[in-house]
């Protein structure tokens, strides 16, 4: 799991509550607030095959890399639920 | 910018994305003819192969939505396509598009790959030459056909500043 914090001060704010310790604990990975996979561009773009859910905003042909990945969008209750269970999942099942 | 437009149509669907045009991993360099060995790489890799210099694209609703990306114009252009024909086009490839000089015509054509289209941007028809059909658009507004005839915003407001400036000097 990548996590990006879209601002410096959402970043300051999650270090504040301690949320950076829990994503770091559970193995996600936490990137500055900066530009990413989202666009193909780095940092855990798509392989052939491989399939991502993402809170980000488009899901067009290859957007996050190979033309034959997948990218599915959710909200980040369905992408933290997904994280954890390995596959896409309704919240409601880890809750 | 001609007046008249001649070329070839390269058929395209709705909802054409920045992305499908020119993918981001290719958005390091700003040269329109290095920007177009990669255009629709992904979706339709022998574009580069077919596009001839003057071929022009006919789409559907939405051509150009998603990313902000001054590189999908740069890319058609540099490919050699002299205007994009379109049901509609997304409103931030609309106007990068025309601020880069590249011609875009909002208008309903029957049109098949391979046809050849004639273009007439002040009086607002295009004619398949195949079918003999015309079908009508309406023209840009002098304002944007201006900017697109200089080669985009930043020649047209050199020229601006230029004549402003020997003013003047005067």
């Amino acid at each position: 799991m990548i996590v990006v914090p879209a601002t410096k001060d959402v970043f300051d704010q999650a270090l504040k509550e301690g949320l950076i310790d829990i994503f770091q604990k559970a193995n996600c990975f936490v990137c500055g607030p900066t530009c990413g996979a989202c666009l193909g561009g780095y940092m855990g773009i798509l392989a052939e095959g491989e399939r991502c859910v993402a809170t980000t905003n488009r899901n067009f042909i290859g957007r996050m890399g190979h033309k034959n990945s997948e990218v599915y969008l959710a909200n980040p209750a369905v992408v933290t639920a997904s994280a954890i269970e390995g596959r896409i999942v309704d919240p409601r099942e880890v809750l | 910018m001609k007046e008249v437009l001649k070329g070839r149509v390269i058929k395209f669907g709705d909802n054409v994305d920045t992305d499908q045009i020119i993918p981001a991993e290719f958005l390091v360099t700003g040269d329109p003819k290095e920007l177009a060995k990669n255009a629709f790489v992904k979706v339709r890799p022998d574009f580069k192969n077919i596009v001839k210099e003057g071929d022009m694209i006919v789409a559907g609703r939405n051509f150009g939505c998603g990313s902000s990306r001054e590189h999908a114009p740069r890319a058609l252009m540099g490919a050699g396509i002299s205007c994009v024909i379109a049901k509609s086009f997304a409103r931030i490839f609309f106007r990068n598009s025309i601020n880069l000089g590249l011609t875009l015509i909002e208008c309903d054509v029957n049109a098949n790959e391979g046809d050849e289209l004639l273009v007439e941007l002040k009086k607002g028809t295009v004619k398949n030459n195949r079918s003999g059909e015309v079908f009508e658009f309406k023209p840009l507004p002098e304002f944007l056909l201006k900017i697109v005839e200089k080669g985009g915003l930043m020649e047209y407001v050199k020229e601006v500043l230029n004549e402003k400036n020997s003013r003047n000097a005067r």
